[in-house]
């Protein structure tokens, strides 16, 4: 039997998002969970300091938003791993597609969960200021009152935190894919790196300074540009790797 | 305190995506729509509460204004100058002082005992050919900061009595302040223009306290206090 209807990549792409929206709902649960953890974490404080003299003491605590984003930007990372997984993958085989239709449709998906991820951060940490601000007996102070552009521009650079974790993440799967033995160079480097950063104080590692190279970035505009740049050419790497796989592996 | 902030991080990790997560989220419970109207409530919560943050007045809870590096470093350095000038007996020429409260008492005899119970302030002493029959004290200070945060206003002037011949310096109240800081995520203080409006690594600075006696010229002083002239 043959189908004389053409069914066009963007509409199989939309197909595949749509269902991808309903079948990965798992993922805001993790969101939600991991975000109620930041949030608690947060609440014990980031540190603080004091002092006085005989006539005068003063006490402060300090609280922000930066552990909510940075367990965000993990489960953004963990996330977009996840989707490149078999039991994910095989999917993708419901529809009539190819690679490159689930790979735009996995990047759709990723996007609009790092917009998700992103407003709710924002929200979580409105949240944890809320909360802090009704601490007994203390004034508060904000270190930066927000302007509207301020909130716009943070709230699109978390996003596009998010986005970028989700392409290093979906490049890391894809690896992984092609070979098992990255299931232990990636963490191995990755945390190692980490580790080494911290034991050895102020040494600086590599992934350190690749992550320099957007958090010192003080244009919205570069930094946007830049983070889409990365994105895009992980999204590539990534859909290339998958070109060398097995239909079914 | 960073590795095991690290360690823990990743457990939790691996609990909310490894199998823990799998057989206690990903079953009936959370499944199909069910995950959809959670979110849906946590996203609704969420916003509610970003919506209050936003409404609170920032400006109602700490009460003082923000230093300036500029003025921090201006006052630093009038701070080191100023002890002299007030000593010298010019202190209406010395910069950075704050006149907080004066008092005006009427002084019986030629004899002056003044007695300090404060301990923070220091005593200067005037006499003076413009005054007859009366004393008159003067409280200033200097800044006094936390952070660039301006608190000068929170230190109270001592209360000052005149008793017979006796001027009694009683102690200050002590000050206690008691802060809680938010700072904005990295990715909105990242791309800021002018900064924090608090900046950090000033610490504290309390301000000196200068308790300044003017007497008639023919006043004969005893007790605390330095007698300029």
């Amino acid at each position: 039997m043959m189908y004389l209807t053409k069914v066009s990549l963007w509409d199989v792409v939309k197909k595949q998002f749509r269902f991808k929206l309903k079948s990965f709902r798992g993922m805001f649960t993790s969101l939600m969970i991991l975000q109620v953890m930041a949030l608690l974490f947060s609440l014990s404080g980031e540190g603080g300091g004091g002092g006085g003299t005989d006539m005068f003491s003063y006490d402060m605590k300090l609280y922000s938003g930066n552990i909510i984003t940075a367990f965000m930007m993990i489960w953004a990372l963990i996330s977009a791993i996840v989707v490149t997984t078999q039991a994910y993958r095989f999917d993708d085989y419901t529809f009539v597609a190819n690679r490159l239709s689930s790979h735009l449709a996995n990047i759709l998906f990723l996007g609009w969960a790092s917009i998700i991820g992103g407003i709710t951060t924002v929200l979580a940490s409105q949240s944890l200021k809320l909360s802090v601000f009704f601490l007994k007996d203390r004034e508060f102070v904000e270190s930066q009152p927000l302007t509207v552009l301020q909130m716009a521009e943070g709230l699109a650079a978390t996003i596009l935190y998010l986005f970028l974790f989700t392409a290093i993440g979906y490049l890391l799967g894809m690896l992984v894919q092609r070979n098992k033995i990255f299931m232990v160079i990636i963490p191995g480097f990755l945390f190692g790196s980490l580790f080494l950063n911290v034991l050895l104080a102020s040494e600086s590692t590599l992934v350190i300074d690749i992550g320099q190279l957007f958090v010192r970035e003080t244009s919205f505009l570069l930094f946007t540009v830049k983070v889409l740049l990365t994105s895009a050419l992980a999204y590539a790497i990534s859909a290339w790797i998958s070109n060398s796989l097995e239909v079914r592996k | 305190m960073s590795i095991i902030f690290l360690l823990f991080m990743i457990i939790l990790l691996m609990l909310s995506f490894g199998s823990f997560s799998n057989k206690f989220f990903a079953g009936r419970f959370m499944s199909g729509s069910g995950i959809t109207k959670v979110f849906a409530g946590y996203f609704i919560i969420l916003l509610v509460a970003g919506i209050l943050s936003l409404m609170v007045s920032v400006e109602e809870t700490f009460k003082g204004d923000y230093m300036t590096d500029k003025e921090i470093e201006q006052n630093d350095r009038l701070n080191s100058d100023i002890y002299a000038t007030v000593e010298s007996g010019k202190i209406d020429e010395a910069e950075g002082l704050t006149k907080k409260e004066s008092w005006g008492f009427p002084l019986e005899g030629q004899m002056l005992d003044v007695t300090d119970m404060n301990q923070q302030s220091q005593i200067f002493i005037e006499k003076v050919n413009s005054l007859e029959e009366k004393v008159e004290v003067t409280h200033y200070t200097t800044y006094s900061y936390i952070d660039n945060m301006d608190i000068t206003n929170r230190f109270a002037s001592p209360d000052v009595q005149l008793t017979d011949s006796t001027l009694k310096i009683f102690p200050q109240d002590i000050v206690t302040i008691k802060l809680v800081k938010y700072t904005n995520a990295f990715p909105f203080t990242q791309f800021s223009e002018y900064g924090e409006q608090i900046s950090n690594g000033y610490g504290m600075m309390q301000g000196m306290d200068f308790i300044y006696i003017m007497v008639p010229a023919d006043t004969e002083v005893s007790g605390d206090g330095y007698v300029i002239n």
